[in-house]
């Protein structure tokens, strides 16, 4: 019994730190409807940022989010004014912004290999190896660590969302993208800032990835596969689908490791996709989609 | 010099053919004016055009005199002209307030929005009373009277009213025209399109009958209702008021 | 009385132009497809005239396979619109279908190779039907996840060779000989693929494809089984692939997970298709060509394979974004198109 608590408590620490890289990518969907296939290649890079930040200059993984974020927010917005403005209100919209997405993540990719070439790299910070207990129970502590930052960054965003008038404005167009214009929302400008912000997730979710998972510039696709079965699962679109699938595929994907192997951990993901793609297409907090 | 002006207006939609040729038309202030015509004859897409939701393959439109040059939708609206539009006008997820407070989006002081809101409940006290509601758990009647009172919070100038009694019973249709009638008396001009053109046209000052994309007709509301023409064929071999109760 | 003013305008309805008078088949075309498949079928045979022989007959065949890849996805992902980004699924299935019975039976892939494109064509269908419900991304994401299932199932699989894969016997033949069955292995597949694209554009099935591509609710309104018709497409379009993939993994003399069942072979299929025109017969196989060449030259001038991939997502970005018919169709827009390369 003790190790299946133990297990799940890895889970769920796990599951908190997948909810924060997939809120990115929901977001985006959410919002503007770009499926957006380089999100993890973000992460990837923004995990070298971290990492070369630490090796050279000693600045910690965690304390690095401050600079990081707003970097990425700037870039995401140059990137999204650069390439998906020209493509707003084109028909077949969102298949666009997949094969779009797709390349721009190959010449990130190709860049970091160039760069960086494709050894693995991982970030180690004290708290890698510290762990502390708690009653007969086991807590990484650069896991807690990061879980507990996930934690406060979405809840920052949820405030964000519900209490400013930028907020608003993203929740309106998230909503109804026409209805959102008839009040005068510009949603132009906050599909640039809701990218902005998408961008600076996965530049915290960078940080992050630096010391708890290895990463190689071709790492990203593993990960944006398993990001997209997340946010399908939890519904394209919904935040709260994505931190609650998060939760639930960081424990079952746990104990699929516990139980049967650490290589068959994503199976979980790509089952529950399948499985949700079966019974309830649009995911378990997602609208009907509409084509 | 008319307050609104269409000039000449082509528009389609994507590679489509022209749904408006040509159209012109002049509004003026504190005025009412019905739009009626069958299906397809460009009804919607002339509000819309006129929003800025779509935009003029010639021709244009200009407000005070100043033409609009492929307008943002929320610049047509920070000039005062306020599109409620025929279906998903209203925010589901988003509680009544909220939806109003979001109908002010573009007012930064706290205080104004807060006194509209409340000159709203004022007049659709049946929101008052759902205030905290989801908007998509509204009736059909009770969101078309958010969707009024939503558009009421930026405190426009000019009301662009897609079919505002699409599917609504008749007792909640009546409300829904009271009400219009009341914010004309208030000064707003009004510019809607109407199925139920009977009943838009004895509200309103001003009539227009769009056929193919062209006005076919135009004149002051009541001539054209009486008028034995466009009775036959536009209102149907139908009944005044009169006739019908 | 108000003015009636459609009566006083009497103007007629305008004419509405005749489309320009469409062009019977040009005999030209043929000819030239001809001269070209004959050039091809004596190329192996020409080995005392050409100069770096193994050379030219590699790339070729590389091209040959990589037209056949791209001209299949084409078919679900040009003509319908549906993206698969995991189509090397059905290159690794491929691979393995004939790759097992080789190494555990000695039996010659040149005979399973048909077996894998329908090994593949059969698991198109079964995906299909639970992943083609939907409309919307969830079927590009599925098909990744399909990728990234296969990749896992296979290398953790000791019956089918784990990570390291599966060494294979070199097929036996004549060292001058060995590589020109392959080439006329993906000949075959080149003209297979080329020709299913074109029977698909030119039927009705093909006709449903574009409508779907276009507005599917307006298409299944319109009575087209969209449902049905998106599952044939990929299903259909993962023949070809399947047999390319038996053929290439005996050419190599090895199958291995991380080599067949990656990103990157579904990455070049979809670059192919969309830089060459998606949704035309003719511009797979051009993108095939093009990329094939550029390959090849930027690994001459510049070596080491990670500038190859930048240049193949800008290439990608600035298609999407400035051509988005891709070459073929852009030519056609602009009526440039040379007759050889019309065939829609």
């Amino acid at each position: 019994m003790t190790e299946i608590v133990q297990v799940v408590i890895f889970g769920f620490l796990l599951g908190g730190v997948y909810a924060l890289f997939a809120s990115g990518l929901t977001l985006a969907f959410g919002v503007m409807r770009i499926v957006n296939l380089a999100h993890a290649v973000f992460i990837v890079a923004a995990a070298y940022a971290v990492f070369f930040a630490f090796e050279n200059f000693g600045i910690d993984p965690l304390v690095s989010i401050v600079f990081i974020m707003p970097v990425a927010f700037v870039l995401g917005v140059g990137i999204y004014v650069l390439f998906f403005g020209r493509i707003e209100g084109s028909p077949r919209y969102v298949e666009m912004t997949v094969l779009l997405t797709f390349g721009i993540a190959i010449m990130i990719e190709g860049l970091l290999g160039w760069r960086f070439t494709g050894i693995f790299r991982q970030a180690k910070p004290a708290y890698l190896t510290d762990a502390f207990f708690v009653g007969d129970f086991l807590f990484p502590t650069g896991q807690v660590y990061a879980a507990l930052l996930s934690f406060v960054l979405l809840i920052g965003l949820w405030a964000f969302l519900r209490y400013t008038r930028t907020g608003y404005g993203i929740r309106a167009t998230m909503q109804n993208r026409s209805a959102a214009q008839l009040v005068g929302v510009n949603v132009r400008r906050v599909s640039a800032i809701s990218f902005g912000i998408s961008a600076a997730l996965a530049g915290a979710s960078g940080a992050m990835m630096s010391y708890l998972f290895p990463f190689f510039p071709f790492r990203h696709w593993q990960w944006i596969a398993l990001l997209l079965a997340l946010v399908v699962l939890g519904g394209m679109g919904s935040l709260k689908g994505a931190v609650i699938g998060a939760l639930v595929l960081g424990v079952a994907s746990s104990l699929v490791v516990d139980q049967i192997g650490a290589a068959w951990g994503p199976m979980a993901f790509y089952g529950a996709l399948f499985a949700i793609l079966l019974v309830r297409p649009r995911g378990l907090f997602g609208k009907e989609v509409a084509a | 010099m008319a307050l609104l002006e269409v000039r000449n207006l082509d528009a389609g939609y994507g590679k489509g053919p022209d749904i408006l040729k040509g159209i012109s038309l002049e509004v003026e202030a504190g005025k009412s004016y019905c739009i009626i015509g069958p299906n397809g004859a460009g009804k919607s897409t002339l509000l819309k055009v006129i929003s800025g939701l779509l935009h003029p393959r010639s021709g244009e439109v200009a407000f005070r005199d100043v033409p609009f040059d492929r307008p943002r939708p929320d610049q047509v609206l920070a000039e005062g002209i306020c599109f409620v539009p025929q279906d998903q006008a209203v925010f589901a997820e988003m509680s009544v307030k909220e939806n109003l407070t979001i109908g002010a989006y573009l007012e930064r002081n706290r205080s104004v929005i807060k006194g509209r809101m409340e000159r709203v409940f004022e007049l659709f006290p049946i929101l008052a009373e759902r205030a905290s509601l989801d908007a998509g758990k509204l009736s059909g009647g009770q969101q078309q009277m958010l969707a009024l009172g939503r558009a009421l919070m930026i405190d426009p100038e000019v009301m662009l009213l897609d079919e505002p009694s699409l599917g609504l019973a008749p007792q909640i249709a009546d409300q829904i025209f009271s009400t219009i009638q009341e914010l004309e008396e208030q000064g707003i001009t009004i510019v809607m399109v109407e199925q139920n053109a009977v009943r838009g046209l004895e509200l309103a000052d001003w009539g227009v009958v769009l056929d193919l994309g062209i006005v076919r007709f135009e004149g002051p509301a009541d001539t054209i209702l009486e008028d034995p023409r466009i009775r036959e064929l536009y209102l149907g071999k139908a009944v005044t008021t009169e006739e019908a109760t | 009385m108000i003015e009636d003013r459609a009566a006083a305008d009497g103007s007629e309805p305008d004419v509405i132009d005749v489309i320009a008078a469409p062009k019977g088949p040009s005999r030209s075309r043929w000819v030239v497809v001809a001269i070209l498949l004959l050039v091809l079928l004596l190329l192996p045979l020409g080995r005392p005239i050409l100069g770096p022989y193994n050379y030219i007959i590699l790339l070729i065949t590389n091209a040959l396979m990589w037209t056949a890849l791209s001209s299949s996805w084409n078919i679900l992902g040009g003509y319908a619109g549906y993206i698969s980004l995991g189509h090397a699924v059905f290159f690794g299935l491929g691979g393995y279908v004939a790759a097992v019975p080789l190494y555990y039976s000695g039996v010659s892939p040149f005979l399973t190779a048909v077996v894998g494109g329908l090994a593949a064509m059969a698991l198109g269908f079964v995906t299909g039907l639970i992943t083609l419900r939907t409309r919307g991304p969830a079927f590009i994401i599925s098909t990744i996840a399909l990728l990234f299932v296969f990749l896992l199932v296979f290398e953790n699989s000791e019956y089918l060779g784990g990570t390291a894969g599966l060494p294979l016997p070199v097929v036996p033949l004549p060292q001058d000989w060995l590589k020109a069955p392959f080439f006329y292995a993906m000949l075959l597949a080149a003209v297979g693929s080329i020709a299913l694209s074109y029977k698909v554009a030119h039927s009705k099935f093909g006709l449903g494809l574009r409508a779907i591509a276009e507005d599917e609710t307006k298409a299944e309104v319109a009575g087209v089984p969209t449902r049905f018709y998106k599952i044939l497409a990929f299903a259909l379009s993962a023949f070809w692939v399947g047999f390319a993939g038996a053929m290439w993994g005996y050419s190599l003399s090895f199958v291995r997970p991380t080599l067949f069942f990656t990103v990157a072979i579904s990455a070049q299929m979809v670059l192919m298709a969309i830089i060459g025109g998606r949704g035309t017969v003719a511009g797979p196989v051009v993108g095939a060509v093009l990329i094939v060449a550029v390959n090849e030259f930027s690994i001459s001038q510049f070596g080491s394979s990670e500038i190859n991939i930048v240049i193949a997502g800008v290439l990608l970005v600035t298609v999407l974004l400035f051509f988005p018919l891709g070459i073929v169709g852009t030519l056609r827009k602009k009526g440039w198109l040379p007759a050889f390369l019309d065939w829609d």
